[in-house]
């Protein structure tokens, strides 16, 4: 039997004759399970096995051999990991000053492995994040149709919309409804097979029935569930084996009247790599998009979520953070756990102030990114005319138009004042900037693809 | 000088909290404590220029994770970045704590990007720690897919703020404690008039003044803390002799 402190010794010289971040790198993570006679070393995947046998290895065994008396000991390297039962109390290579490493069970514990990938039970699952619920979702003109859709699938599904397909920018809510109408479904009916998984893993699942020659159990598992959602569909591109199987998967669940229910960051047509029949039959059912979330939503939004993580946000901070971050939900969420965590450790109030000064790098890091350079070379690009048109004289719309739009976008992303915004555009006074403003905001009421040109615009810029 | 091959001090080369001086970071180095005890945000962003003590705060939170119990790995993406590496991300999933360094260093490569994006969607679900290092906050990284970049936006975003010199001194002070010695406040302010004030190379220069001290016989004293920063100079200057 292998001394139980001889992995950990034979760590303790490797930490001293590596590197902080080699060490760190590649010994650390290896776990050591008790074997008759031999180290055996577990990876965590088949890169860090390869490194540490192409780069380690040897070092290892002579090591082993001269702290084992001269005793060959063999080390066996594989991937794998002991279950989640056994690991904390599983064999560990530690850091040497035993500070809280579990001294003699270093190859101790009756480690059960379990296969390389992911570990894969019998049983079915669902994959669905309870905390993703109709509930807790805030909506708003950006997303009531997309919500109201989700909600009719959630009630009736395989009835209503099949197959319901959203599409939109990321982090918009996608499959936060993709999660709450899988929860309603279940609700309704608990008996109800309901999977939710990103389109990677019905790829990496593929491929692993294939190695394994389980696809007729791969086909069984996905025909016979009463609802597939998956998530994130543009990584089918390309990935013509999996779409071929997912094509298959989608007519039979659909001739069985089983719900489909697919995300996308795009209009299934505008999907490149997607085979035409796939995009044709994503169309069959309803295909709702979602758009960023107005103020109004954003504000909503904020407040919801600090309701949810138990402390709360007064409306001037909520519209502070709203007007800053209009880009999509996920950024709005870290800014608000920057303020969350900065008051908690502070005990300080959350004030507009608090929020600034939380904000500050971050805020700082934005606006050096956004130049009115930077803005009048989007908007040029945007419009298809030249940087220097925007500089000139020119006064026909097709160029006046873009330079408003360029203006107002300044003043708003930036901040500089009119008379410098004014200069950065061919000399130009600062009333004119002013009169730009004005003229933009009264265009955005009243002519939709102008709203929809600087909204466009304002996400590039500030996304 | 001459230099003689000196005894290491195994206990350095592996990160440690207890060797890093917080200063103003104390904040971050309590959210990557719990991280490493598996609380707190599920994802936090650690940023800071080079030699901020980035690499040395995730190191360290995987050995606390470790001593814990736990299971961490660390992974630093500015060695793998330049090939096509990206299976070293496959099945890290399982590990209590995942901390990837350099996450910057990836940015702009659509495969590299998108195992990254597969493998925090698959962290997350499996509710495991994730802490990502980089230069910059995510908001400043020309990260191209934007299913990554808004992911990396929702993390709690630490900058590291920069140490005065107050704080540089006791930093500088804890290390040398480390190496089982006194730093004195002239021989560590020394140190930090005549040599770059980056901690990296102020900690690198305290290893060669430790290396030096126990090669020659002699006591650290402000003599040999002239010697060896001539001679850190002198190299300095060979290497980049603008």
């Amino acid at each position: 039997m292998v001394d139980y402190s001889l992995w950990k010794r034979c760590c303790e010289r490797l930490e001293g004759e590596l590197s902080g971040q080699q060490f760190s790198t590649w010994i650390r993570p290896l776990l050591a399970v008790e074997d008759d006679d031999r180290v055996r070393l577990l990876a965590p995947n088949r890169f860090v096995l390869d490194w540490v046998r192409d780069h380690f290895k040897e070092r290892i065994e002579e090591l082993l051999l001269s702290l084992n008396n001269g005793e060959p000991v063999a080390v066996e390297l594989k991937i794998g990991t002991p279950d989640e039962n056994n690991r904390r109390a599983s064999a560990k290579g530690k850091g040497n000053n035993g500070s809280g490493s579990n001294g003699n069970s270093v190859l101790g514990g009756k480690a059960g492995l379990v296969g390389a990938g992911r570990g894969k039970s019998s049983s079915f699952k669902t994959n669905l994040n309870g905390g993703f619920t109709f509930d807790s979702f805030v909506e708003g003109k950006s997303n009531q149709l997309a919500r109201a859709a989700a909600h009719q699938v959630g009630e009736n599904a395989g009835k209503a919309y099949n197959p319901l397909f959203l599409y939109g920018g990321s982090g918009l809510g996608k499959t936060h409804l993709m999660h709450a109408l899988g929860n309603l479904m279940q609700e309704i009916n608990p008996n109800s097979r309901v999977l939710y998984l990103n389109s990677e893993q019905f790829v990496a699942d593929m491929v692993t029935a294939l190695q394994h020659n389980a696809m007729n159990e791969f086909k069984r598992h996905y025909r016979s569930v009463n609802a597939l959602l998956i998530d994130d569909i543009q990584f089918f591109a390309g990935k013509e084996r999996s779409q071929e199987e997912f094509f298959h998967t989608f007519n039979a669940l659909l001739d069985s009247e089983q719900q489909i229910v697919l995300t996308c960051d795009r209009y299934p047509k505008e999907v490149n790599g997607l085979e035409d029949r796939l995009k044709t039959r994503f169309g069959w059912g309803l295909t709702v998009q979602m758009e960023p979330p107005d103020l109004e939503t954003r504000v909503a939004i904020l407040k919801s979520k600090a309701k949810l993580a138990g402390f709360g946000l007064n409306d001037d901070v909520a519209f502070f953070l709203a007007k800053r971050i209009r880009s999509n939900v996920r950024e709005l969420e870290g800014a608000l756990r920057r303020v969350a965590a900065n008051a908690e450790f502070t005990g300080q109030e959350i004030t507009v102030d608090f929020a600034k000064e939380s904000l500050r790098d971050l805020i700082a890091s934005q606006d050096k990114m956004v130049t009115i350079e930077n803005i009048q070379k989007v908007v040029a690009q945007h419009f298809r005319i030249r940087q220097s048109d925007l500089l000139s004289a020119k006064r026909t719309r097709s160029i006046a138009r873009p330079r408003q739009i360029a203006m107002s976008l300044a003043k708003e992303l930036t901040s500089h004042s009119l008379p410098e915004i004014g200069t950065a555009f061919g000399g130009r006074d600062h009333t004119t900037v002013m009169h730009a403003c004005r003229q933009i905001a009264k265009l955005r009421e009243s002519e939709q693809p102008v709203a929809e040109d600087y909204e466009i615009l304002l996400r590039m810029l500030s996304g | 000088m001459t230099r003689q091959l000196a005894l290491r001090f195994p206990l350095l080369s592996t990160a440690n909290f207890a060797d890093f001086h917080a200063g103003p970071n104390q904040q971050t180095v309590d959210l990557l404590r719990a991280a490493a005890r598996g609380d707190g945000p599920e994802l936090v962003w650690v940023w800071g220029a080079s030699g901020s003590g980035r690499s040395h705060l995730l190191q360290s939170a995987c050995r606390e994770c470790d001593t814990g119990g736990g299971w961490a790995i660390y992974l630093p993406l500015a060695e793998l970045a330049g090939g096509q590496n990206m299976a070293a991300l496959d099945d890290l999933e399982q590990a209590d704590l995942i901390c990837l360094d350099d996450v910057d260093r990836i940015a702009g490569s659509p495969l590299w990007e998108e195992a990254l994006f597969h493998f925090h969607n698959r962290a997350l679900a499996a509710n495991k720690r994730l802490v990502y290092a980089a230069e910059s906050p995510p908001t400043s990284i020309r990260i191209a897919l934007p299913d990554l970049r808004t992911r990396c936006t929702a993390a709690l975003v630490c900058g590291l703020k920069n140490l005065n010199d107050d704080d540089r001194l006791a930093a500088l002070q804890q290390r040398a404690k480390r190496h089982n010695y006194e730093l004195s406040d002239e021989n560590a302010s020394l140190l930090l008039r005549r040599l770059p004030r980056d901690l990296g190379m102020l900690f690198d220069a305290l290893a060669t003044l430790d290396e030096a001290s126990l090669a020659q016989r002699r006591r650290i004293n402000p003599r040999l803390v002239r010697e060896v920063i001539d001679e850190i100079t002198l190299n300095r200057t060979k290497k980049d002799p603008s």
